[in-house]
């Protein structure tokens, strides 16, 4: 009896053993999915969830052994409140980012440094994306903190006016180029269309910046500060003080009097937006590249719609701008939480994934083919499930780029046109700290916002109230801000030089 | 002279009455343009606005919102409910055992129980040691107790319930001590039934509290399956919002915005229970609050 129960014992743990030894064998062979979580802000859409649980997910673990998980928050969110606790917390995450959010982020100590192990993870944003280059606007003190994504070019953005194509041919009129054809356009459109707003989505100075009679090419900081693009020099100059502001406000009047500014733009911005989406506008401000974008956003609304993106002026005269180095389109930051080189690497892998080749690009953005979109002969894409996947602007790489099939060779023309044409913007890569002046810069916006919004968008008169504006927005140390401004910029363009 | 002074009292009653009824229409009225603007086409309420009437009238917001994000507002419902109905059951038992304790007079440790408690109500800990604290260690995230415990004492209202039990007459429980009665029987036998008001009145302010909460989805939840109705809300407004200060900003312009009748028609989802159960419990509320105020 003593020996089977000592052979029972031996058996056993013979058997626990050898079990022990197969499992460490086996960890060996096929090592433990790593977790990547990706925070995206915004609306998770039905198909993305449907995906994220099957198709995707098991790509993503098939291709590097990452177990991904995306998360959504609002977008109210973004660069502060719940990302910057998670990030305060040091959770093991990435989200989208973009250079002032980074600095501000970085300055904290909450983003990873990927310095050393970007380029290695990364093959294909180098290759795609010109991450060498593009990373340049995400180096703090030569170590890079977040990691950019696509590769467009995004020239004029909020320089150009997005104007309906197919509202202009049913009104006769043939080609906008001024801001007279514009106001023309306007009154026609108003009488067969009384319903329709003219200009959508609100109003921003740069749109302007070809129309009015100074020669200076508006190039902005913020909204207080602009450059003169066209200039050698590195003059800043405080936007509301400036003639150009006044000639931007008489426009803006003349607008809200003709009702191209819709009478609600102050209380109720979003519903100018709403009309825009419901393609009830016939105009917006755009940048070279959203034309695309906005197209897919109107279309569901307004099958028709066409737009076609002007400048309005002379485009050797005041060249539209190039905003972005390298042409990136986002970029991600890491949490420093993530502190594991190996899970590091991961986190940098499942970046790599957006641009990996054709294939992933389709997938984030498309689906899944035949079955969410299909390809025509000519390589335009026509979707089936209209659900936005990732966000279809973040992965845009001209390598890669699909066109849907309503979009004309027109548009595509002009968009490199307009990309091949524009000049760096001088303030290209300039991040201005606002610390120093953060108490004078709070009560500039609330100035802005008070006195300047309403005469900036044509709802008080420009010359009854810019003395009163101006004397709030010295006393709220607009000079002092200015110094700060030129005093940090002439050091960028040292340092550039 | 009696007469003359009734006559005033009645004049006076007619104009607070018309006040009143003023006041609750023009409250009224935001409700009614919500009802009403979910009932009508997306078309009409773009181009001529909201009104008290529907115009167009039609059923397709709804049908559309339930068949795109039928799975989520179910969910988000159960969600709610539970929440609304576990987690109003578990305060309002903490809340009334922590306000029964430190009003028993001859326990000793009293003040320093009610001290520890409005010590809270003076200082904070801040967000961050808060937020730790339920993942770090309580591990609330992505969990449905996460939607609850955080809220399961409000010391306010811990208070409102101990100055009702206070003005119940000691006598009472002496009495009852006198018969054999122990602590608990004298909780559940005499105070809890004599201070029915103000507990009901707990009662809704937690249940409101439960049903509007936004904040704990937002901070702890980051699965769908946790969302709370107001919670989906919150994300459609914070997203607007977010468009409406950044016009120009990187993701603004990329941010596709729900329609005014879609935002409507999930604002009377998400309103309309509480709505429903409101007429039948406030006057408890009323009466919990008016007596709490004047015994304490």
């Amino acid at each position: 009896m003593k020996t089977m129960r000592k052979l029972a014992v031996l058996t056993l743990a013979g058997t626990m053993f050898a079990s022990t030894l197969a499992m460490g064998a086996f960890a060996d062979e096929a090592s433990d999915p790593i977790p990547v979580t990706l925070v995206m802000f915004g609306e998770e859409s039905q198909r993305m969830k449907e995906l994220m649980a099957n198709e995707i997910h098991q790509k993503v673990l098939d291709e590097i052994n990452v177990d991904l998980e995306i998360q959504y928050l609002p977008w109210s969110e973004y660069g502060g409140g719940k990302s910057e606790l998670m990030f305060s917390a040091g959770e093991k995450f990435m989200c989208y980012t973009n250079t002032e959010v980074t600095a501000k982020m970085v300055g904290k100590g909450y983003y990873a440094d990927v310095t050393d192990l970007l380029e290695e993870n990364a093959p294909e944003l180098y290759e795609y994306c010109n991450e060498a280059e593009a990373s340049e606007a995400f180096k703090i003190n030569d170590r890079i903190y977040s990691i950019t994504v696509g590769n467009k070019p995004n020239a004029g953005e909020n320089y150009l006016m997005m104007v309906r194509k197919d509202l202009m041919e049913e009104v006769g009129v043939e080609e906008i180029n001024t801001i007279e054809d514009l106001e023309n356009f306007y009154t026609l459109c108003k009488e067969i269309h009384p319903d329709y707003i003219g200009l959508g989505r609100g109003l921003d100075p740069r749109v302007l910046n070809g129309s009015i009679a100074s020669e200076k090419n508006m190039d902005f900081v913020n909204n207080f500060v602009f450059t003169d693009a066209n200039a050698d020099d590195n003059t800043l100059y405080s936007y509301y003080e400036s003639e150009e502001f006044k000639q931007v406000a008489e426009i803006a009047a003349r607008w809200k009097e003709m009702g191209i500014i819709p009478s609600y733009q102050l209380s109720n911005g979003e519903q100018s937006s709403s009309e825009f989406a419901a393609g009830r506008a016939m105009f917006a401000v755009s940048a070279n590249d959203r034309i695309f974008e906005m197209m897919e956003t109107v279309r569901p609304s307004a099958p028709d719609a066409l737009f076609v993106n002007i400048y309005l002026g002379n485009e050797e005269e005041k060249p539209l701008l190039n905003f972005g180095a390298g042409n990136y389109v986002t970029a991600f930051g890491i949490s420093a939480g993530v502190e594991d080189p190996e899970e590091l690497a991961a986190y940098i892998q499942v970046i790599n994934l957006f641009q990996k080749n054709q294939e992933w690009v389709d997938l984030w953005v498309y689906g899944i083919e035949d079955v969410d979109y299909t390809l025509t002969e000519n390589g335009r894409v026509e979707r089936i499930c209209t659900d936005e996947l990732i966000h279809s602007w973040m992965p845009v790489n001209v390598n890669f780029r699909r066109y849907p099939s309503y979009v004309t060779d027109e548009q595509i023309e002009s968009f490199n046109h307009q990309a091949d044409n524009a000049i760096d913007k001088k303030t290209m890569n300039f991040i201005f700290d606002t610390e120093p002046v953060k108490s004078e810069y709070a009560q500039l916006q609330a100035v802005e916002s008070e006195y300047l919004t309403p005469i900036a968008n044509g709802f008080k008169d420009y010359d009854e109230n810019i003395d009163k504006a101006i004397e709030k927005l010295k006393a709220a140390g607009i000079d002092k801000f200015m110094e700060e401004v030129q005093r940090q910029f002439d050091e960028f363009k040292a340092s550039q030089q | 002279m009696t007469k003359s002074v009734s006559r005033s009292d009645r004049t006076l009653t007619r104009i607070f009455y018309g006040i009143l009824t003023v006041f609750s229409l023009i409250c009224l009225l935001p409700i009614i343009l919500a009802i009403s603007g979910s009932f009508s086409t997306e078309i009409e309420v773009a181009t001529k606005g909201y009104s008290l009437l529907p115009r167009g009238f039609t059923l397709d917001t709804y049908k559309y919102v339930f068949q795109s994000q039928g799975a989520t507002l179910l969910s988000a419902y159960r969600v709610t409910l539970f929440t609304t109905v576990f987690g109003t059951l578990l305060s309002v038992t903490i809340t009334t055992c922590f306000a029964y304790v430190i009003s028993v007079k001859d326990f000793k440790h009293a003040n320093k129980l009610a001290f520890f408690a409005y010590f809270t109500m003076l200082f904070s800990g801040g967000m961050l040691p808060w937020y730790l604290v339920c993942t770090k260690y309580y591990h609330l995230n992505d969990t449905l107790i996460g939607l609850i415990l955080p809220y399961s004492m409000n010391v306010f209202y811990m208070y409102l319930v101990r100055n009702y039990i206070k003005g119940i007459p000691y006598e009472l429980t002496e009495s009852a001590k006198i018969d054999g009665a122990g602590y608990f029987q004298i909780f559940i036998k005499i105070i809890l039934p004599l201070s029915k008001a103000g507990i009901v009145t707990i009662v809704l302010f937690y249940m409101l509290t439960f049903w509007n909460d936004f904040y704990l989805p937002l901070m702890l939840v980051n699965k769908d399956e946790y969302y709370s109705m107001q919670y989906i809300l919150y994300k459609m407004n914070a997203n607007i919002q977010y468009l409406a200060a950044n016009p120009s900003g990187m993701g603004a312009a990329h941010i596709v915005l729900p329609t005014q009748t879609i935002k409507m028609a999930i604002t009377c989802i998400a309103i309309g229970p509480i709505a429903l159960v409101y007429p039948f419990i406030q006057k408890y509320f009323v009466k919990g609050v008016t007596v709490g105020a004047l015994k304490g």
